[in-house]
């Protein structure tokens, strides 16, 4: 953690070096952890890439009371370096069909890789879920591979269709719900992300790992239908 | 059961927030403001918790078919109970049968009308608070109804201790995240004279019409806070209020004071404010 900044007067802004990277993401995930844990009241904490915001409701708490605490919590978390978080990695199906695949065309032009080699490089990689936000269960993924990086629209879509899987700049990342949308879509993903008859709504948390797996039209199909059933449980996308 | 008849401009449910779920997406929502509505509540004999219909400009033509108490607070509202007029910062006691028609708000933005016991509708992790598509529906429709709470047997009605000045037009600010990345002219602009309100505001932002010139660098999304002024790199500034996204890639320069956030509120197009830093 490299400081914590005021941010109004009811909440603190924690931030870690400003990279992209799993082991500072890791670092600060498992301090999430702790402070969740050890802190005293009602607080919320909301994390995403390198910051924690920290959130509370009572008017007259001693603010630098609660950045010493957190500072000593923190030096103390050093000593102890074992991570007891559980990390789960998640295979989420997509199809990428050409009448979902709307601006595959456009990576096809930038990038000079084919439809399907496109579609390999975006399977291939290890996504890390740095945080939610954006719409309720929206995943901020990171480890898109450069080749097929692509600025956002220069005019947003009215509408992009829920479970829309897109590319924006170094992000990817699925709509949980239909939304205006600047993103370069290039598949659907046939799994609710963000379900309010669930706890938590969304079963994929900030840390965990997502594989994309390419999926045929029938099999989209299938999923679709069995995500409507009360049976439905996302615990089977579960790779480990 | 209390019927919509007509549902006013932006006419929806209110508590005091969806809290714990900011972390999966989920902004906190809720009464934008807190004080009105409280005051709203307390006439009525409710609980601070207690959901309210939070209106907007202009209201909604309830029918009740059930009696109860009602009170609403915040922005001047015209107020009719079966044709008569009635007062703001008040509490009346309606009969089975009884027309409640809110008109036009005259100086404000957002009145707050608590029911005694509470509106009903369904609650959606944890609050009543309307936000689409976590609840069914962003405001009321034509032809909705809705149920009220129990009563609470006490009956006594509080009254309001403090009330929201709304021609007030000092707005207080604590510097954002990013507060140290604004130029010498960046906080001429920002403090030295009134900044205008834009037709773009509603529950989820304020945008200022006012363009002070944007800040170079770009920024990675982080997590935001209501109340959080955000400067575009085109220069225009955005207020974030209750409905916002909980996550921004703009600047956090200015955070507002909680009470500024219930006063902006009730600002509109055209109304100027003035910011004051409180460091």
């Amino acid at each position: 953690m490299k400081h914590i900044k005021r941010y109004g007067e009811t909440a603190l802004l924690l931030e870690w070096e400003a990279e992209i990277d799993p082991k500072i993401l890791q670092n600060m995930l498992d301090f999430k952890k702790i402070l969740l844990e050890s802190l005293e009241g009602e607080f919320e904490i909301v994390s995403l890439y390198w910051s924690i915001l920290l959130i509370w409701d009572k008017p007259n708490l001693n603010i630098n009371d609660l950045k010493d605490d957190i500072h000593a919590l923190y030096d103390n978390s050093l000593v102890n370096k074992k991570s007891k978080r559980v990390v789960t990695t998640w295979e989420l199906p997509v199809y990428y069909g050409k009448e979902v695949a709307w601006d595959m065309e456009s990576i096809v032009s930038a990038s000079g890789l084919d439809s399907k080699q496109i579609i390999e490089k975006h399977c291939g990689a290890t996504y890390t879920v740095y945080g939610i936000g954006f719409l309720p269960g929206f995943l901020y993924l990171g480890g898109l591979h450069k080749k097929i990086h692509k600025d956002r629209l220069a005019m947003p879509r009215a509408k992009v269709p829920k479970g829309a899987v897109g590319i924006a700049g170094e992000q990817t990342g699925i709509y949980p719900q239909g939304s205006p949308g600047g993103w370069n879509i290039i598949g659907n993903c046939p799994i609710p992300l963000f379900d309010v008859n669930r706890y938590p709504p969304s079963f994929v948390k900030a840390g965990d790992r997502i594989y994309f797996k390419q999926v045929r039209k029938e099999t989209f199909l299938e999923w679709k239908a069995m995500v409507e059933t009360p049976d439905f449980n996302p615990n089977i996308l579960k790779l480990i | 059961m209390i019927e919509v008849y007509n549902p006013g401009l932006f006419t929806s449910v209110q508590d005091k927030g969806r809290f714990s779920y900011r972390d999966f997406g989920v902004p906190v929502s809720g009464v934008m403001d807190e004080i009105s509505a409280n005051n709203a509540n307390l006439l009525v004999g409710n609980s601070s918790d207690a959901a309210v219909l939070e209106i907007t400009l202009v209201g909604p033509t309830l029918k009740f078919h059930q009696s109860a108490i009602i009170a609403c607070c915040g922005a001047s509202i015209a107020l009719y109970v079966n044709g008569n007029p009635i007062k703001i910062n008040n509490a009346y006691t309606l009969r089975r049968g009884d027309l409640l028609e809110c008109k036009k708000i005259v100086n404000g933005c957002r009145s707050y009308l608590a029911i005694s016991g509470g509106i009903n509708t369904k609650e959606v992790l944890g609050s009543r608070s309307f936000y689409f598509p976590v609840t069914s529906q962003s405001r009321l429709m034509l032809g909705d109804s809705f149920s009220i709470g129990k009563q609470k047997s006490s009956g006594t009605k509080k009254q309001n201790t403090s009330f929201l000045d709304i021609n007030a037009n000092v707005i207080e600010v604590y510097p954002g995240p990013e507060f140290s990345k604004l130029s010498f002219n960046h906080l001429e602009q920002l403090f030295a004279k009134k900044l205008s309100i834009s037709a773009q505001n509603n529950r989820m932002g304020y945008q200022l019409s006012d363009n002070i010139g944007g800040i170079k660098e770009s920024m990675i999304t982080a997590p935001t806070l209501p109340g959080t002024i955000q400067l575009t790199p085109a220069g225009k500034l955005i207020i974030l209020m209750k409905d916002a996204q909980t996550t921004g890639g703009y600047p956090r320069i200015l955070q507002l004071s909680k009470s500024s956030v219930f006063l902006l509120a009730q600002k509109k197009f055209e109304d100027r404010i003035q910011f004051r830093y409180l460091g």
